[in-house]
């Protein structure tokens, strides 16, 4: 569509294309410069806790080798990417099926189900994490149920007086899952919702089972589906400090928390930010290969 | 129903038998019969929501039949899902795997037979040579033209070698130039593979050119099943008659009916009509007399005997260059269409009618139809 006249006189479309740049570099940017800077600075117990080296080149690599060293961070990162990746592939095994369930249904069930998956959000996070704990505690009713099912089931030597969940990381796993389903959900339902279903007819036609249909022409074109819903799961819970700080295991902290303390209890904000750089090349490089991935996919598709 | 194609013995290799189709209180299908012989290009005609496309599905099994009975071969379809049949089908969209190179969309159904790797890749290879597109193996379907692509998607279908080939509006998608050489193709192609095809299409000139046999549908219902010719000389009904091709239509009332011959009194044309008389005529109904604008004789001079004579005067005109369509006002004040072949090259104002011009009309009675109709 031609852009209105007046959006192209006089440098309009030049003010409108900048001001959410100018958003960008200011909100976006800068602060990761700041963060980055800050990163190669030495903690001080001074107000700003902080210092640049005085001899040339002004910056310090210390913070980075005690993160490489200490083998606290390393471990959190690990439990951090772990956390994510498990949470990840469970939102997508739980998630495909919602997903590819919500194009099959008729318009008025479709209409339904896409609100039950988007209520949630009308409830604060923090008091559905909340519910949660109430229901995981030791002496819930719903933590009571599942202790006397699994009485019920294992020999008498095994039982239980409550199964723990609270403050272990089954616990974070599973409301990271809970919290963050729907970001999968929508994504991968509004890319297979796309897809030509004449193609699965063509393949049925030719000769394939349903599920082959499935693995050989449904799901090789839900790929960016996946991708998409797969970031928006992965990345947010990486750095999860929220939900870890209410049910995890606090003894064995995952990299939101680890930061946090390093800023707030240590005062120590290089480290902290040297963590936060670290933790933004992690989950920024394999998302920027895929947009190149992606991008070359796309230039490939418009030859 | 006259069957006037040799099928070899074998005219019933499709047998559909009594089908109808219900979508809740739509009736897509509504009581077809049709036998299809082995090696026949037969095409089902008919409007958009006439149950053609309905019909196709149902062949193919992707829809499955409220009652009736569909015989592929000998062999009841009845609950055969689409993946155990041995029909293929070739989509109006193509329905070209995207994330697969040209020949890995063709080899794609031969993954469920049991062959060899080898044999996989020749039977692929001979399909791209009989589509002509040996140098396209590698490309992706974005990467085709419109034509190319809809020859991908007959040689897909084509390679498990199918008892039954299903076309959903084979060159709807083509353009003009491109249809015209792609009509023959796909008959030759059909010739030399043997196959069974069927054919959906609403465009009357592409079942005509390609079809051996053509099914006309109105609102789930076959009206007619006869060759082209057939068809388009001989309808069996008034709504075939307007359906395919042009006609002229005016009530008529019968006045004799005697030996070969009818004669029917058409009050719009101010004129009896006599009219060669095939089939009997029972005298109830609504009588219609109507004939084909390329059939009446148009002169600009008196002739000196004529049959079924009318007169009348140039209304108005259009050249297409081959020919041109006049509409003639009679003095009852009726409108009748002429077509008129321009074989006299140049063509001046000596022998073209032009507006205001009189002009001598004659219908040869073989030329007339009669329609009673039920309703």
């Amino acid at each position: 569509m031609k852009p209105a006249a007046w959006f192209d006189r006089r440098g309009w479309s030049d003010v409108i294309i900048g001001v959410p740049y100018a958003w960008a570099i200011a909100f976006v940017l800068v602060p990761i410069g700041i963060i980055a800077a800050l990163s190669f600075a030495e903690p001080v117990m001074n107000s700003p806790p902080y210092m640049f080296p005085k001899a040339w080149p002004h910056l310090s690599f210390g913070s980075y080798e005690r993160l490489l060293s200490d083998s606290v961070y390393v471990r959190s990162f690990g439990v951090s990417l772990l956390n994510a990746s498990i949470a990840t592939v469970l939102c997508l095994l739980i998630g495909y099926p919602m997903a590819l369930g919500l194009t099959r249904v008729s318009k008025a069930a479709n209409r339904v189900l896409l609100m039950l998956i988007v209520l949630p959000f009308w409830t604060s996070f923090l008091l559905r994490v909340y519910a949660w704990i109430g229901l995981m505690g030791n002496n819930s009713w719903f933590n009571r149920l599942l202790t006397g099912l699994y009485n019920s089931i294992v020999p008498q030597a095994w039982h239980l007086g409550s199964i723990q969940i609270m403050y272990t990381n089954f616990a974070v796993i599973f409301v990271v899952v809970y919290s963050y389903l729907p970001f999968m959900i929508l994504p991968l339902y509004a890319n297979l919702e796309k897809l030509d279903r004449t193609l699965e007819e063509a393949a049925m036609d030719l000769g394939s089972r349903p599920y082959r249909v499935f693995l050989d022409v449904t799901l090789p074109q839900s790929i960016p589906g996946i991708i998409a819903g797969g970031l928006l799961v992965f990345i947010p819970t990486a750095g999860e400090l929220v939900i870890p700080g209410l049910v995890g295991n606090m003894s064995d902290p995952m990299i939101g928390a680890v930061i946090s303390e390093e800023f707030g209890l240590n005062h120590d904000w290089p480290m902290a930010a040297a963590i936060s750089v670290v933790l933004l090349m992690v989950l920024v490089v394999p998302l920027m290969v895929y947009t190149r991935y992606q991008s070359r996919a796309q230039a490939g598709g418009s030859a | 129903m006259t069957d006037s194609v040799d099928t070899a013995g074998n005219d019933r290799f499709i047998s559909v038998c009594d089908v109808t189709k219900r979508f809740g209180d739509f009736t897509a299908v509504d009581g077809v019969s049709l036998n299809i012989g082995k090696g026949e290009l037969f095409a089902l005609l008919g409007s958009s929501g006439c149950g053609k496309t309905t019909l196709l599905r149902m062949l193919a099994g992707f829809e499955q039949p409220s009652s009736g009975t569909i015989l592929i071969d000998g062999q009841d379809m009845a609950g055969i899902p689409p993946y155990h049949r041995p029909v293929n089908m070739m989509f109006q969209s193509y329905a070209l795997f995207p994330h697969m190179s040209v020949a890995r969309n063709i080899g794609y159904g031969l993954k469920h037979e049991r062959m060899t790797r080898a044999e996989r890749d020749d039977r692929v290879a001979a399909m791209l040579e009989l589509v002509q597109l040996k140098d396209y193996a590698r490309r992706a379907p974005h990467q085709l033209s419109g034509g190319q692509r809809q020859r991908v998607a007959l040689a897909r279908a084509l390679a498990k070698q199918p008892k039954l080939l299903l076309l959903d509006e084979p060159l709807g998608a083509l353009d003009k130039k491109l249809r015209e050489q792609t009509q023959f193709e796909l008959a030759n192609i059909q010739y030399e593979t043997g196959i069974t095809f069927v054919v959906v299409t609403h465009d009357q000139e592409e079942a005509m050119t390609l079809a051996s046999r053509i099914a006309i549908m109105d609102r789930g219902s076959i009206r007619q099943t006869d060759t082209p010719r057939r068809v388009y000389e001989f309808p069996a009904s008034r709504f075939v008659a307007s359906f395919i091709g042009s006609v002229n239509l005016f009530a008529a009332e019968l006045v004799r009916n005697d030996g070969d011959f009818a004669e029917v009194a058409v009050p719009e044309l101010g004129t009896t009509i006599r009219a060669l008389r095939r089939g009997a005529l029972t005298g109830r109904g609504r009588l219609t007399c109507a004939f084909r604008p390329e059939k009446v004789l148009m002169t600009r001079a008196k002739p000196d005997s004529t049959v079924n004579p009318m007169t009348g005067v140039v209304l108005d005109f259009g050249y297409f260059g081959k020919d041109s369509l006049y509409r003639i006002t009679l003095p009852t004040g009726t409108l009748v269409r002429v077509n008129a072949t321009n074989d006299l090259r140049g063509g001046d104002d000596e022998t073209l009618a032009t507006w205001e011009d009189e002009v001598f009309l004659s219908i040869d009675p073989a030329a007339i139809m009669l329609f009673e109709d039920e309703a």
